[in-house]
């Protein structure tokens, strides 16, 4: 390793933490980060210089990820916590990504692609060819990083957990919501009932989605059948995979990665549990509670965080899901009006589609069945059903929550995107300045209200 | 006659070492502001970023300069003074650990109004003014867009029109581009060495976005394209024309 590398390694890192740091995507002093930090203590009770060397962060990211940016400091990604299901799978992130540091893998990845932009520079080989090499470094790394999180994480906690945790990981599309979800609970109010047209869309929608689900699988059940063929046609004529360390993760569909295929993550691991004796841990060295606790804050920052990076769709989705879960919920109510005037005026401009994925984000039938109602709202005479419904949506939680400043403001908003009413949201204003005077959106009302003068 | 063939000789110089000036500019402006002209006193600036972006051969370099950042954070406050604005610096170089206001306000807004930005169309006015005839941008004559419907932000951030004293908060930012010598080995060669040296090789970006906390619109969003290096020397004029086309 040559200092003038390592000293270029590290102004790109000190370049990358500040950036990080400065985002705004870092919890500070928060009880997720402090949780996390206890799980480090304990995992590291036997190293208390290497705990010390440890800065862990949970961030504000909706992803399922977790990253070690390579001089301490480990990322816990909200989408991440947000999703486990419990102490020992977060320990096992936790432990890979200590694994990573200990390893001085995010170093070994800048010289890596030092050594590459050389090669391109002065070698034959072509950028593929360079690229999928750096792939299959880092599915090397990565696979390392499994096998040590895994032995440090196995003496304290259940070790079939990483592999829970790995499979969860394959899933990371999926979420825990409930496949299904009734939006006419939502959606329907008693002094203004909406047609039986939203009860026809629903039932249509659910019968449409299972159709496309059972195309779907008889497609996916068909080409399994046809791959097993094609494995057992290749075995016969002794064409089997290469174990050589080069192709240690084979050279498959998995080359253009910068992870390995979970199976053989999942392989390897199983590998290494058979050495390994039950000693009937628990899967809460801390606690059971403040891991509910910190799961359930996660999944509200989730859906929040989800609407902060304008993914309307999908933080509409998660707090519908949330809120049928718990109807109290002033913030999940929040968060769902939020999304629905966002997707209203960005429906008006034409632009709905940017907030508001299709099936590639969540593969869950229930956020197929709210794409689709939106959609056929949507496109009902320019989107005024849209803001129909979603105005009955604000009035009934405003009425439900009287002391929600966003849910009456919205309420507001979204009645001011309908072409005749102008005179409804003034008056909407007029009682959020009377309720709140000193309100975060007073100044916003105060000028709607003069501007109309 | 002799004036005709003096402005002839002098073409080639000109084209020659007219790789040292020149630039686009993209100005759009919100039909509203010409309401809130009189009314732009005071701006706080989000946190302005001054990043550098080497081309290399096989390579881009990214760089930070803390020193350049904060050049241009003290610049902009200067020339502000000169138009008559007040600027308000929030500058991330120099945060303190209880900094909270950076992290509950200034930031969000920023990323509020980034989001905006990169996910809203704009509808355009249908009003032709005489900046609407040109084809052509130049930074000597803009093209000037209306919006008749502005990219909005959340009514959230209105609060800090009266925390701050003024609803106007501003997003801006130099990007300075140096491209790769296409004639490096030319130094071989005299005459060539020479083009190598006249040759330009750096662009500057310039972008400045002004948001109305209190009515949620973006105001006033501009783009400039120069191709020259990012001298300190270069960009304050830029500041300077900005800031007076904001109140024009």
């Amino acid at each position: 390793m040559s200092d003038s590398e390592r000293k270029a390694f590290e102004m790109q890192l000190r370049y990358s933490l500040n950036s990080v740091m400065k985002s705004g995507e870092i919890y500070f002093n928060d009880e997720m980060s402090s949780y996390i930090n206890e799980i480090v203590a304990f995992l590291l009770k036997s190293d208390p210089v290497l705990r010390d060397n440890l800065h862990v962060y949970a961030t504000r990211y909706p992803v399922v990820n977790a990253r070690s940016m390579g001089e301490g400091t480990l990322l816990i990604d909200i989408g991440l916590i947000a999703r486990v299901e419990n102490e020992a799978q977060l320990a096992f992130v936790i432990a890979h990504e200590i694994a990573h540091y200990l390893r001085d893998h995010s170093f070994e990845k800048f010289k890596k692609n030092q050594d590459i932009r050389n090669d391109l520079a002065n070698s034959r080989e072509s950028e593929s060819e360079l690229f999928i090499k750096l792939m299959r470094h880092s599915r090397k790394a990565e696979l390392q990083a499994d096998k040590e999180g895994f032995l440090m994480m196995a003496p304290s906690y259940p070790p079939h957990q990483a592999l829970a945790m790995l499979a969860l990981l394959e899933q990371s599309d999926r979420n825990h919501f409930a496949d299904s979800l009734n939006y006419l609970n939502f959606f329907n109010s008693t002094d203004n009932p909406l047609d039986s047209m939203y009860s026809r869309l629903m039932k249509k929608s659910t019968k449409d989605y299972q159709a496309i689900e059972e195309k779907k699988k008889g497609k996916a059940e068909e080409k399994k059948d046809k791959d097993k063929g094609k494995d057992k046609d290749n075995k016969k004529e002794g064409r089997q995979e290469n174990d050589s360390e080069e192709g240690e993760d084979g050279e498959d569909d998995d080359e253009l990665e910068t992870h390995p295929d979970i199976d053989k993550r999942i392989k390897q691991l199983t590998k290494e549990m058979v050495t390994l004796i039950d000693t009937g841990v628990s899967l809460y060295a801390i606690s059971s509670e403040k891991f509910d606790k910190i799961r359930r804050i996660a999944r509200f920052e989730h859906a929040l965080m989800l609407s902060e990076n304008g993914a309307y769709g999908q933080s509409l989705y998660e707090s519908l899901q949330l809120l049928d879960e718990e109807p109290k919920n002033q913030f999940a109510a929040e968060i769902a009006g939020k999304s629905l005037f966002w997707l209203c005026l960005f429906n008006k401009k034409g632009d709905i589609g940017e907030v508001f994925t299709e099936r590639s984000a969540v593969k869950q039938a229930s956020y197929d069945q709210l794409h689709f109602l939106i959609s056929k709202l949507k496109n009902t005479d320019d989107g005024k059903e849209l803001v129909k419904v979603s105005a009955l949506f604000l009035k009934k939680y405003s009425a439900q929550f009287p002391g929600s400043e966003d849910l009456l403001i919205h309420y507001g908003r979204i009645t001011g995107l309908r072409a005749d009413g102008k005179e409804e949201s003034r008056s909407i204003y007029r009682s959020y300045l009377e309720k709140f005077p000193k309100g975060i959106h007073a100044n916003f009302a105060s000028k709607q209200l003069s501007n109309g003068e | 006659m002799v004036n005709s063939f003096l402005k002839i000789c002098a073409l080639p110089i000109l084209f020659a070492f007219g790789a040292c000036g020149g630039g686009l500019m993209l100005l759009e402006k919100n039909q509203q502001l010409d309401n809130h002209k009189e009314s732009i006193k005071k701006i706080v600036s989000l946190s302005p970023e001054f990043s550098k972006y080497k081309i290399g051969r096989e390579e881009l370099t990214i760089s930070h300069s803390e020193k350049f950042g904060k050049r241009l954070s003290h610049n902009i406050k200067k020339i502000g003074k000169k138009t008559g604005l007040e600027i308000v610096i929030f500058d991330d170089h120099e945060l303190s650990a209880g900094d909270v206001d950076y992290f509950n306000d200034i930031i969000r807004l920023k990323n509020a109004i980034r989001s905006a930005i990169s996910l809203q169309s704009v509808v355009e006015s249908k009003q032709k003014g005489k900046f609407f005839k040109r084809r052509f941008s130049t930074i000597a004559k803009p093209k000037v867009v209306v919006w008749e419907e502005a990219p909005v932000i959340s009514s959230e951030f209105s609060y800090m029109a009266e925390k701050y004293g003024t609803p106007y908060f501003s997003v801006q930012g130099v990007i300075a581009l140096k491209y790769p010598n296409s004639l490096a080995i030319s130094w071989l060669i005299p005459p060539l060495g020479l083009l190598s040296e006249m040759q330009n090789r750096h662009a500057t970006y310039y972008y400045n976005i002004v948001v109305n906390v209190e009515t949620t619109e973006v105001i006033y969003r501009e783009f400039r394209i120069m191709y020259n290096n990012a001298r300190q020397s270069n960009i304050d004029p830029i500041i300077y024309d900005s800031f007076k086309m904001l109140r024009k």
